[in-house]
């Protein structure tokens, strides 16, 4: 069991989604970004679809009653265990009583805390991903209790580090493949998605990301039709908005572009004032 | 309608089907006939689709060949446009009381378009509106068939929370709010009535192609159908034709 002492910024508790209810109107959610969040269970040999908590800039502070193993993954945070630093991306053993923070990320935005046989929290709709009006909580609460799966695994024994790719938090360029109404654009607003670069807003959350774009970009509202996690659009006012795990399954505007899976884990690490740039792909 | 739809990717791992023209009744039939029979025909293949209005986006299973299941579903698609539907209709009645305590913008729409806060509930209350899709929010009905004279622009600053089970119009649409949720749409009143339920297999009451029919009540009796629902003891009435 880990109590929480304090909730950090945005802490979530997230699966890799809740699939099947699209149809419904239900968000996809799930971890944003897909890749530390994967690494992390695979270190500690759970399996792919353990709940991890998602740790957004600034980490919670947890307190283990019980004694566990632990991987954090992701965004360059500087993770202490009883104020001691302890190494990320390799599998950390936790004595019981033991508190763990932190501290901020030198790069990226996001990080990940596994811990041996996933948290246990409320499932629904088959997915533990936390969502406001889905699940009870939308947020890590400060106070909060969680518990752990028990763990059928052996403990994993070894203090090798796992190189990470680092271009995956620095990278500026993220692939794109065309989207449905690209060719409503005029063609010198198709250049300018090829070589502008676009800076990443405040106003980005796991809904989606909302990017500043050096010159105006107009296209006409559609008829409300699907879009998906990583689905670009023009919102009124010309600004781009790149939609994330918790975006809604339809909407109405423009989907000029669409991210690669990769390029929506490597966004989900970008902060305000980072800049983005498109790299097209063919199909 | 029978037209084929034009097929698409939509990423990596998605396809759409993309049908043209104007938001109409029939083009969703076929829509949902499509989607019941791709969601059988390619089970292996399909992760889940969403179907909207002139679209339906199919979310692949991540070792699909993309390519390979496009080519698939185009050679057995000209068959299945030929076939008939399914033809069963389900009708809703919700109830929805348009006291101003939660019809909190009857009376500026009022003001806005000269017409009584009496003929617009009239107006809302009188067609039978067909569910295209669900979307925008869990359980979330896009309907159609809105009374032209209740076409009005949405709010031009959107509100911050708008309280679960407020029936709202916006544009052409209208539809109920079916979790607490920001929003721009004009809000005529309330349903007591809840329209999504996690604990149950399919959560949404609402399918696409269900119809929906308003009818006004009192807050006396939104208060004790509130209490029904609590108990247990209430149930929505509904009609069904099967032509």
């Amino acid at each position: 069991m880990i109590e929480v002492l304090s909730s950090g910024l945005y802490t979530t508790i997230q699966d890799l989604g809740r699939y099947g209810y699209r149809k419904y109107g239900v968000p996809l959610s799930g971890v944003m970004d897909g890749y530390s969040a994967k690494l992390a269970n695979q270190l500690l040999g759970n399996t792919k679809n353990c709940a991890v908590l998602e740790i957004t800039l600034t980490g919670p502070v947890l307190k283990f009653k019980k004694a566990t193993q632990i991987v954090i993954t992701g965004a360059g945070f500087t993770p202490t265990l009883n104020y001691k630093e302890i190494f990320m991306n390799t599998p950390v053993e936790v004595p019981s009583t033991s508190i763990l923070s932190f501290g901020l990320p030198a790069y990226g935005f996001r990080g990940y805390l596994a811990v041996a046989g996933g948290f246990k929290t409320e499932n629904v709709l088959g997915s533990s991903s936390f969502y406001k009006g889905i699940t009870q909580e939308g947020l890590l609460q400060k106070g909060t209790v969680l518990e752990i799966n028990p763990s059928e695994r052996s403990k994993i024994k070894t203090n090798a580090l796992v190189s990470v790719k680092k271009t995956h938090f620095i990278e500026k360029n993220v692939e794109v493949q065309k989207g449905p109404e690209f060719d409503n654009l005029t063609k010198s607003e198709q250049r300018k998605l090829q070589e502008l670069q676009f800076t990443v807003t405040s106003k980005s959350n796991r809904m989606a990301y909302l990017l500043e774009c050096p010159s105006i970009l107009t296209v006409k509202e559609i008829i409300t039709a699907p879009v998906q996690p990583g689905t670009v659009q023009i919102t009124p006012s010309g600004k781009i908005m790149v939609l994330m795990r918790d975006a809604q399954t339809t909407g109405g505007y423009a989907r000029i572009l669409q991210l690669t899976e990769k390029s929506i884990n490597q966004l989900a690490q970008k902060r305000a004032g980072d800049k983005v740039g498109f790299l097209f792909l063919e199909y | 309608m029978k037209i084929l739809p034009k097929i698409e990717k939509f990423g990596e791992n998605a396809i759409l089907l993309m049908w043209k023209g104007t938001i109409n009744a029939a083009c969703n039939d076929e829509i949902i006939k499509i989607d019941k029979w791709m969601n059988t025909m390619f089970h292996k293949e399909i992760l889940e689709t969403v179907p909207s209005f002139l679209e339906i986006a199919i979310y692949l299973k991540p070792k699909v060949a993309i390519d390979v299941f496009v080519k698939q579903l185009q050679s057995s698609l000209q068959n299945v446009i030929k076939t008939e539907g399914i033809k069963k209709k389900i009708i809703y009645e919700i109830p929805v009381c348009y006291d101003e305590e939660f019809g909190i913008d009857l009376r500026e729409l009022s003001a806005l378009s000269g017409f009584s806060i009496k003929k617009i509930v009239q107006w809302h209350t009188k067609p039978v509106y067909r569910v295209y899709f669900l979307g925008f929010l869990p359980g979330f009905p896009y309907l159609g068939g809105l009374p032209k004279a209740l076409c009005f622009p949405r709010k031009k600053e959107p509100r911050e929370v708008i309280t679960k089970g407020s029936v709202g119009i916006g544009g052409s649409q209208t539809g109920i709010y079916t979790l607490d949720s920001p929003g721009g749409w004009n809000i005529l009143g309330r349903t007591p009535y809840y329209f999504f339920d996690v604990t149950k297999a399919i959560p949404s009451l609402f399918q696409a192609g269900d119809y929906v029919k308003f009818v006004s009540i009192t807050k006396t009796q939104f208060e004790n159908i509130t209490s029904q629902i609590k108990e247990g003891t209430y149930s929505l009435k509904r009609e069904i034709y099967n032509d």
